[in-house]
């Protein structure tokens, strides 16, 4: 009679790192957007070149330029970052907010992920988003505008950590909101003005004084002014300014969302 | 009224049957109200996010005008485009609001309810349809405030703007409701509205008028039914419409009358939605 032998299989050791868990959350991540493009990457970006067209319609033929640019060159930058905006934060906050609905969060909480593997996971998918649209947007609005390029540094430092800013406000936004009415009331009421009302449609040294003091006070603002100098070369604000109100940004947002992962506020009983 | 049987089981002593006529009011009234209640219900999405986003429009523009604002060809184009910003949330509505609630009852299995009662495919797309109306009205009463204010407009000819919105209202609840039959999943609604409804909406001439556009946009435009809306509003409010008003009113009440024709033929044979 012959013996079976079982082997058992040892548990895996991780290091520091839960690379294998860290990649698997990420590539959840882009596959869970991927898989609806349709929704997640084509409609974003039709949209965006309608408002690019429409704003080409309705002031073309009146504001021919902003300062020393063709308001056409203007524009481009700024709506192609408000898609990266808009896109990052709502692939973390829709991510966070079904499968807390759906109850499969805990496929997400019970592995062993640290909080900061968390983090970076879903910031990670959000970021890839963002970018995936902008590329799309920038290539089919190259066909029609050229759009030069001043400093590459500054578009792609400025691309990415705006990715990173919104996608750890969803990712905040994901764990608080209990309906999605109220997420879709955050993004009407909140990220959508935000990204309105940030120097992309017009340069704010138009706007009466007071305003301008209180669009400065808008983190959007430096975001899409820095972007916009990477393309174009002209800026409203102090650049290095606006590079550190992005840092600042990131590291009080991450410490923020990490310490909700990390007490599993309305995550964990 | 409740009576107790002998085996202490509660049970309904058993109620007449209703009657109805030809038609059942109080079953049309109820899909009617159900809808109403369900728009209101998500009031911040369904009217405080539409109304805000046609205020950051305007403001945009506004801002993106900047000192050309009080030339009079600045404000002559935001009063051009005020028409349009109402038309465009009050067709946005009327569509939306219908296409959601018939998708949603659909996966959560609650559109049965409807579908079991004892309503005709009449009655049902009535109270559907109705409900998607004054949704859309709901949401552009207070778009047409905000624009009468920032952009200086008001209303020549009231009871044509009536007539026009109600037209195109209509139109587009039976677009919605066609839709709703349709589809049973997310992305294949997203995908339609996200490619046609939006596109033709955004692109139906609020934002500039249609003989400065190049030739081969034109004629595209001349086939967007909400181009007619538009154009017919624009003609009702500030008086200054590129078509002729019984052309456009002939173009809405007939895509009226042939998308809540085809809606009826859906709805009737139960496509997609008895098996």
């Amino acid at each position: 009679m012959t013996t079976r032998h079982i082997t058992l299989r040892q548990p895996r050791h991780l290091g520091r790192v839960n690379w294998v868990g860290l990649r698997t959350l990420y590539t959840k991540e882009v596959t869970r957007f991927l898989k609806v493009f349709t929704q997640t990457v084509a409609a974003p970006v039709v949209t965006t070149l309608l408002f690019y067209t429409i704003f080409a319609l309705a002031l073309g033929g009146i504001v021919r330029q902003v300062g020393e640019v063709p308001f056409l060159e203007f524009l481009a930058p700024g709506l192609i970052m408000m898609s990266v905006v808009q896109n990052a934060f709502a692939n973390t906050s829709s991510s966070i907010m079904i499968a807390k609905v759906q109850g499969n969060i805990v496929d997400v909480l019970m592995p062993p992920l640290s909080s900061t593997e968390l983090l970076v996971g879903y910031v990670g998918g959000g970021i890839s988003r963002g970018i995936l649209v902008a590329l799309v947007t920038f290539t089919a609005i190259s066909l029609f505008v050229p759009v030069g390029l001043h400093n590459i540094g500054f578009v792609l430092f400025h691309a990415i950590a705006a990715a990173a800013m919104l996608s750890l406000f969803g990712i905040i936004g994901g764990i608080w909101a209990d309906k999605f009415d109220q997420m879709a009331a955050i993004t009407n009421f909140v990220i959508v003005p935000l990204s309105f009302l940030s120097g992309t449609f017009y340069s704010i040294e138009r706007l009466p004084e007071d305003w301008q003091i209180i669009a400065h006070l808008n983190p959007f603002f430096y975001m899409i002014d820095g972007f916009r100098y990477g393309f174009i070369g002209h800026h409203d604000s102090v650049l290095w300014l606006g590079v550190t109100v992005m840092l600042v940004m990131n590291l009080t947002l991450g410490a923020l969302a990490w310490r909700m992962l990390a007490r599993g506020y309305k995550l964990k009983a | 009224m409740t009576v107790l049987h002998p085996g202490g089981m509660l049970a309904a002593a058993p109620k007449a049957v209703r009657r109805f006529g030809p038609v059942n009011w109080r079953g049309t009234g109820t899909v009617f109200l159900g809808q109403v209640n369900g728009f209101l219900r998500f009031w911040q999405v369904s009217v405080a996010g539409p109304v805000l986003s046609i205020a950051l429009y305007l403001a945009v523009f506004l801002l993106a005008l900047g000192g050309q604002r009080e030339s009079p060809e600045g404000a002559a184009l935001l009063a051009f485009m005020a028409p349009g910003l109402v038309i465009m949330s009050l067709l946005q509505w009327s569509c939306q609001g219908i296409t959601f609630a018939m998708v949603h009852g659909k996966m959560m299995g609650n559109f049965n309810d409807v579908l079991g009662a004892p309503l005709t495919p009449t009655e049902i797309l009535a109270g559907y349809v109705g409900a998607g109306t004054l949704a859309g009205f709901i949401t552009a009463l207070p778009v047409l405030a905000i624009v009468a204010v920032m952009a200086e407009i008001g209303i020549q000819a009231p009871h044509l703007a009536l007539v026009v919105a109600l037209l195109s209202s209509l139109m587009m609840g039976g677009f919605g409701f066609i839709i709703g039959i349709l589809f049973s999943r997310w992305d294949g609604v997203t995908a339609i509205y996200g490619f046609i409804v939006v596109p033709l909406t955004f692109l139906s001439g609020t934002f500039t008028p249609i003989d400065r556009l190049p030739d081969f946009a034109q004629s595209l435009m001349l086939v967007n039914p909400i181009y007619y809306s538009v154009d017919a509003f624009r003609g009702a409010t500030i008086g200054l419409n590129t078509q002729p008003i019984w052309l456009s009113l002939a173009v809405l009440a007939g895509m009226a009358a042939l998308f809540t024709a085809i809606a009826h033929v859906l709805i009737d044979r139960g496509i997609k939605v008895k098996h």
